[in-house]
């Protein structure tokens, strides 16, 4: 699998590359024409936001891409490797390049926040920001896109399988179909739960009247086992599904 | 002499097109076999089934006694049509995607093809012609010491001096313990190199003979053979 994931990146290298200068000398860009216009805080928060969440998008749209890459080039679908571990490949791609991200977004933050003359202690008690509560909405944060990424290679596992020209719709139908599938059940079963970050259960609470919260708030997380095992259950059935599509059902 | 290949009623269907009908063969080891029809006729089909890039088919296919599937990839050896580099790559890049995945990867052997070749190991493998591309995969795909090589159109649009050099190629590197199955519809170059024939007409195995039978008993050639058996279309 490591072995797939270096071609993985030697073949997406300069995209993912790209994107990431990109992203930093757009930041730059928008710090610098904020402090220059005077622009409010939350608007440049936002658009700092978007440009990451983009920067996501498209890195892992690209890891995704390979994955497509390994179901129809020859040289891929020749090796004798398992399908899973082509799955496990772009997956750790997809998981370093948000991570990378994310790393960039919040060093961005700090900084940002820093320049504005705030610190960390101002939005959360920072007594109540324990190793666990960081590590459980990490974690939760990893499984997230995990569940994304898997949910999009059985889409497009699942679109590559069928021969007709609709392929590419019934790729996308049967990614938003397998998403809504997974809230429903998890709707179903356990209820809407407010505050749930992925399979964390987080709270913010403060001295505040009922409501509103009054910063620095106190954060409590609490991994969420059932939605957990529902989503663990729902990950193993598509990768069931895909070994299966692309051991019997996908011609080259 | 055990059998290498072994293909029982196999059967492949594109909608309403039948590309391979019931098709049963064998071929042992130590042979070079020219799997020879007209363009549409199922060969590339065929060499797909056994290199286990189609799946979905029925019957039934062996490669060493294995069935189709991760382990008989690690035995066969193809040289599709198809590019079997990336656009980034290097040629010495794709010896080393070779050796990475490829336990039977000959790198020695592939360094020498490469010379025989004339092939520059950091010349980009997006910028060699179609004839130097052939080479390139040729050589990827014999330097492996496999058990079963599959070559589709290894011949097929390039210049008679390249068309030349990919022959002598096979010839010299090819490992007399493991058998090749060579896909073509230009017999002329290539007849000279092969000790049996099949051929396929419309998804169907009309005929698998030895070349020295088809010499003796008819006095044909198997250029001869093949036009007498397509010409009848």
């Amino acid at each position: 699998m490591l072995k797939l994931l270096k071609y993985d990146w030697k073949h997406s290298a300069a995209f993912l590359l790209g994107v990431l200068a990109i992203v930093v000398i757009m930041q730059a860009a928008l710090t610098i024409t904020a402090l220059a216009r005077d622009w409010d805080e939350i608007v440049v928060y936002a658009l700092g936001t978007m440009i990451y969440s983009l920067a996501a998008i498209l890195t892992v749209g690209q890891c995704c891409k390979n994955y497509d890459l390994s179901l129809r080039d020859y040289h891929r679908r020749l090796l004798p490797t398992y399908p899973l571990q082509s799955v496990g490949a772009v997956m750790i791609l997809s998981l370093l390049c948000v991570a990378v991200i994310s790393i960039i977004a919040l060093i961005h933050n700090f900084i940002y926040f820093d320049s504005m003359g705030r610190e960390l202690a101002d939005i959360v008690d920072l007594e109540s920001l324990s190793l666990s509560n960081v590590l459980s909405i990490t974690a939760s944060y990893l499984w997230s896109v995990a569940t994304l990424v898997i949910t999009v290679l059985a889409a497009v596992t699942i679109s590559r399988s069928i021969h007709a020209k609709m392929r590419v719709w019934i790729g996308i139908f049967s990614f938003f179909t397998l998403g809504m599938l997974l809230s429903w059940i998890e709707n179903v079963l356990f209820g809407s739960v407010d505050g749930m970050f992925g399979i964390v259960s987080v709270q913010m609470t403060s001295t505040a009247a009922e409501g509103t919260i009054q910063l620095p708030a106190s954060l409590q997380t609490e991994i969420a086992a059932g939605p957990l095992l529902v989503e663990v259950v729902f990950a193993a059935a598509l990768l069931y599904l895909i070994h299966y599509l692309v051991s019997k059902k996908i011609d080259i | 002499m055990s059998d290498l290949l072994q293909l029982d009623g196999v059967s492949k269907s594109y909608g309403a097109k039948r590309a391979l009908n019931s098709v049963s063969l064998t071929i042992g080891s130590g042979k070079i076999v020219g799997l020879l029809g007209s363009n549409g006729s199922g060969k590339s089909t065929l060499m797909k089934i056994a290199a286990g890039l189609i799946p979905n088919y029925e019957g039934h296919v062996w490669i060493n006694g294995q069935p189709v599937g991760r382990t008989s990839r690690s035995l066969t050896s193809f040289m599709p049509d198809q590019p079997l580099t990336e656009s980034w790559m290097r040629v010495k890049d794709a010896i080393a995607f070779y050796k990475d995945f490829y336990a039977d990867f000959d790198t020695e052997k592939a360094n020498d093809m490469l010379k025989f070749m004339r092939l520059e190991r950091d010349a980009r493998v997006s910028s060699l012609s179609k004839g130097m591309q052939k080479r390139l995969q040729l050589t990827l795909a014999l330097s492996r010491n496999a058990r079963l090589y599959l070559l589709d159109e290894p011949i097929g649009g390039v210049d008679p001096v390249a068309r030349g050099k990919i022959l002598d190629a096979i010839v010299e590197y090819y490992d007399e313990n493991s058998s090749l199955l060579i896909a073509t519809h230009l017999m002329q170059d290539i007849e000279r190199i092969f000790d049996e024939v099949v051929f396929l007409k419309d998804g169907e195995l009309i005929l698998h003979e030895e070349v020295e039978t088809i010499r003796a008993n008819n006095g044909q050639s198997v250029d001869e053979k093949f036009k007498e058996v397509f010409d009848d279309a």
